[in-house]
């Protein structure tokens, strides 16, 4: 079998049935391959090709014993390859199990035929040969016609003068395309005996394989250093496009099937990276990629192949392991990373500097850098012109030694990585951690008590905040709306007390959502201090289940996380850090527009409703005689908000990825060890929101 | 010391029964929104006398629901240890130190989650600094790598001793 792990079924292609083989005794192949073909050597070898990547192996016995053979072809009428033998000094059949079988031609001419392909539309095959006494050639492989068999001049090598090393059918336009020394795009019409010059790809040399995929994209492999390129036809006028790095040859002719993708979607070998497409991502723009080849280079503890980037495997098993920033990324400075390799290979690393969206050539950071298995500690300098803020990069590890940022290559592992590139000699703090959650929860009855289930409202968040020998630059929020379990239309907001609204600079601020960039400035219009509004209305982002009546809290109801936020919140010129409250700031909810609440309010209050944090002073647009209403026992005079008479909170902040109850469940009975952690005020249990300490029954699971 | 509170207490509210979720019983999302540039004083339908009791805080007490736990009121339910973290760069080199919480320490030395970083900072003199570290890490690791000697970073671990009074420090000289 021809890489027989590799091969996969291209669902809804119907082939026609394979010609009568009787007489023959080497087996068609089941399907239409993905891979393509190439064949090589003074002695004959048989490999195959992922063209996505240029990963390529041996596929036919080493002990196969067969002189050189060209012209290879993929017959999509019977399934076998077809190619000129130079020993039998005629055209031949090679099937799935490599047996090669001669097959007698009349009309023969007397030289070898090193260009060819079958054609799609009919199954004839067509053998080229420049020179007065060759051309063009058509031999039938249809048993049921008259001129079976039979080879027949079509045009002379003279009227047909193409210095040409390979051809290859369209899916399904009847004309062979081929391309030239100088780089020209022929489309030659092969009943016709004719050609026209559709356009110079751009690109020369002996392009000696040359193979279609079912979308009109013609794939051509340069001899001298593998290079394959590709050349969309559908173009007005095509040009070559790089597209992955191959296996060169001297002597080399490719053939496929032209109805396959060219990456197998049900058996991927490929690794894609997950930067967003502009950077090159996915198959259509080119995007980075690489073979996993035979499984020995991969950067980190393991690498997964996909049928794109961005499609996901299920497994969720994350196979971005393989770089560690030990330092942070300041422009203009140097920074270290710590690359984990399992094998000898190559790095090349760009950043985005200039957030532009793409990797250009400038950005390149770390080039041909050679690393071996384990730990290897690079050094890199930051553009001195980088632009501070979230951005991307990319890692790319091979044993090909130069990279570009896209393309495909035939072994090793790309991984793409959202950074922070930083204002010099900056400190970071993060709450709680850099990549870890704290967890919102948050009891939206107020001013009446609850019934502490603690889910009315949860949300998972991380806070940054950069700052320059005091002086605040930046400060970063980010976090995704986990669960509702209350039908109040609530809107959620970070108020970073002490900061003024005119300390931010609202021109670089960026606000997204679900990784949308948000036109609207999320900053609060007509108030003094800075509020940032994250939605006016929670539910207008998230939607229950079928059956459920909330988001995420019913068992039975979970669903992914629908809404996730992210804030980049520059600031204006000497801001003190000092002036700006610490960690957590103040997140709260509030009462969306026209929405009732409870019966202690005589009309929708909206914007004048918000439910804080445990003693944080409300806003000032909150109502200020809202508070002693209901439940609540606020003394601002004490600086005591939003608590009732027993001391206790609507909401509470855990620096914790935490797990909230179930609809309806008491928070003790979820968490046992809450109680004496709040009635000691702090002193026992002081680790009693972690899952270890949960009762697993009692809290909401996915 | 005696952890005493005294609360007011509406008799009034402790009536009403807490179920469920805000809102459970009615949407209202066809109602009009009001015009919220101009709020009027919203007045309470319920306007009772207000009579106030004293509610002892018992640190030994057990509340069979959340609804009747008493917590003092100064206690905001914070779940963070405060830390000092000072770090003494005797030759004032250029480095890199970062504070995180998660790490191993195997054959070939320590090995640090940089994903899992409280602090990140460039430094060219001493370093000293307040961290707010989540109750459940009790373990820490500092990271100093030297920008013209990559070759060998500095860790140093520091754990957490729960039952320390003062404020906990981590120094590092």
């Amino acid at each position: 079998m021809i890489n027989s792990a590799r091969k996969k079924t291209v669902k809804g292609i119907l082939f026609a049935i394979g010609m009568g083989s009787a007489s023959l005794y080497a087996q068609p192949f089941t399907e239409c391959p993905t891979e393509a073909f190439l064949i090589q050597d003074k002695l004959a070898n048989l490999y195959g090709v992922q063209l996505a990547t240029g990963f390529y192996e041996k596929s036919s016995p080493a002990d196969w014993n067969q002189q050189k053979m060209n012209a290879l072809a993929f017959s999509i009428h019977d399934r076998y390859l077809y190619a000129f033998n130079y020993y039998y000094g005629t055209i031949v059949r090679i099937g799935a199990d490599f047996q090669v079988e001669p097959i007698s031609l009349s009309n023969l001419p007397n030289k070898g035929f090193y260009v060819g392909d079958i054609s799609v539309v009919e199954n004839a095959y067509y053998l080229y040969r420049p020179g007065e006494n060759f051309g063009l050639f058509r031999v039938s492989l249809d048993a049921s016609s008259e001129d079976y068999l039979q080879m027949e001049n079509i045009v002379n090598g003279t009227t047909l003068n193409l210095a040409i090393y390979d051809l290859a059918f369209h899916p399904d336009n009847g004309s062979a395309y081929a391309v030239d020394r100088w780089g020209n795009l022929w489309k030659i019409d092969v009943q016709a005996g004719t050609s026209v010059k559709l356009s110079n790809v751009g690109e020369s040399g002996t392009f000696g394989a040359v193979y279609f995929d079912v979308t009109g994209n013609l794939y051509i492999s340069r001899n001298n250093d593998g290079n394959i390129f590709r050349v969309n036809t559908n173009w007005d006028y095509p040009v070559a496009e790089f597209f992955a790095y191959g296996p060169s040859s001297s002597n080399n002719d490719g053939a496929r099937c032209a109805l396959a993708p060219i990456v197998s979607q049900d058996s991927p070998t490929t690794d894609f990276g997950d930067a967003p497409d502009s950077y090159g991502s996915s198959i259509n723009n080119n995007g980075a990629r690489h073979d996993v080849g035979d499984g020995t280079l991969f950067l980190g503890e393991n690498v997964l192949t996909e049928p794109n980037a961005y499609a996901d495997d299920g497994s969720g098993i994350d196979d971005n392991d393989g770089i560690q920033f030990v330092t942070g990324i300041e422009a203009g400075k140097t920074a270290i990373v710590d690359i984990t390799s399992s094998a000898n290979g190559f790095v090349n690393a760009w950043i985005d500097a200039d957030k532009d969206g793409e990797f250009d050539v400038d950005e390149q950071v770390i080039i041909s850098e050679a690393v071996s298995a384990g730990s290897n500690i690079v050094a890199y300098d930051v553009p001195t012109w980088s632009e501070t803020g979230s951005t991307w990069s990319r890692f790319r590890l091979s044993s090909e030694e130069s990279l570009s940022p896209i393309g495909g290559v035939s072994d090793g592992e790309v991984e793409d990585y959202q950074i922070d590139i930083a204002e010099q000699s900056v400190t970071t703090m993060h709450y709680p951690s850099s990549d870890t959650w704290a967890t919102l929860a948050f009891e939206d009855n107020w001013p009446l008590v609850g019934d502490y289930d603690m889910n009315d409202l949860v949300v998972h968040y991380r806070l940054s905040s950069y700052d320059v020998e005091g002086t605040l630059m930046r400060v970063k929020i980010e976090g995704e709306i986990v669960a509702i379990g209350a039908s109040y239309h609530n809107g959620f907001a970070f108020r970073l007390p002490g900061l003024l609204r005119s300390e931010v600079d609202t021109n670089r601020l960026v606000f997204k959502i679900n990784g949308v960039v948000q036109s609207v400035l999320p900053l609060e219009e007509g108030k003094g201090e800075a509020i940032f509004i994250i939605a006016d209305d929670l539910w207008d982002f998230v939607t229950s289940g079928e059956t459920c009546k909330y988001y995420r809290t019913e068992a039975g109801c979970g669903s992914n996380v629908q809404m996730t936020f992210s804030l980049e919140i520059p600031m204006e010129a000497n801001v003190s850090k000092d002036n700006v409250a610490d960690f957590p700031y103040d997140p709260f909810i509030f009462s969306s527009a026209g929405q009732e609440r409870n019966y202690v309010f005589g009309e929708a209050p909206g914007r004048r409703f918000e439910v804080h944090l445990k003693n944080q002073a409300p806003t000032e647009a909150f109502q200020s005689n809202f508070l002693g209403r209901g439940d609540d026992a606020s003394d601002a005079d004490n600086g005591e908000y939003f608590i009732n008479a027993n001391g206790m909170p609507w909401a509470i902040n855990i620096p914790y990825e935490w797990q909230h109850p179930v609809e309806y469940m008491d928070v003790k009975y979820a968490y046992p060890d809450f109680h004496s952690f709040v009635t000691s005020s702090g002193a026992l249990n002081v680790d009693w929101f972690t899952v270890e300490k949960s009762n697993t029954n009692n809290v909401f699971k996915q | 010391m005696k952890l005493t509170n005294i609360v007011l207490i509406s008799i009034l509210n402790l009536l009403i029964a807490a179920c469920g979720g805000g809102g459970g019983e009615s949407d209202s999302s066809t109602s009009t929104p009001p015009v919220l540039s101009t709020p009027d004083p919203v007045d309470p339908i319920v306007e009772e006398p207000v009579e106030e009791v004293e509610v002892e805080l018992d640190p030994n007490a057990t509340y069979e629901t959340t609804a009747e736990l008493v917590v003092a009121r100064a206690f905001i339910i914070e779940q963070e240890y405060e830390l000092t973290v000072s770090y003494k760069n005797d030759n004032n080199l250029s480095a890199y130190l970062s504070v995180c919480t998660d790490f191993t320490e195997g054959k070939s030395g320590i090995k640090v989650n940089y994903n899992s970083c409280l602090l990140r900072t460039s430094i060219e003199s001493d370093y000293a600094g307040t961290l707010k570290v989540a109750n459940d890490k009790n373990r820490l690791v500092m990271a100093i790598w030297y920008l013209d000697d990559t070759d060998n970073p500095r860790y140093e671990i520091w754990e957490n001793d729960s039952d320390a009074m003062e404020v906990r420090k981590f120094e590092v000289n």
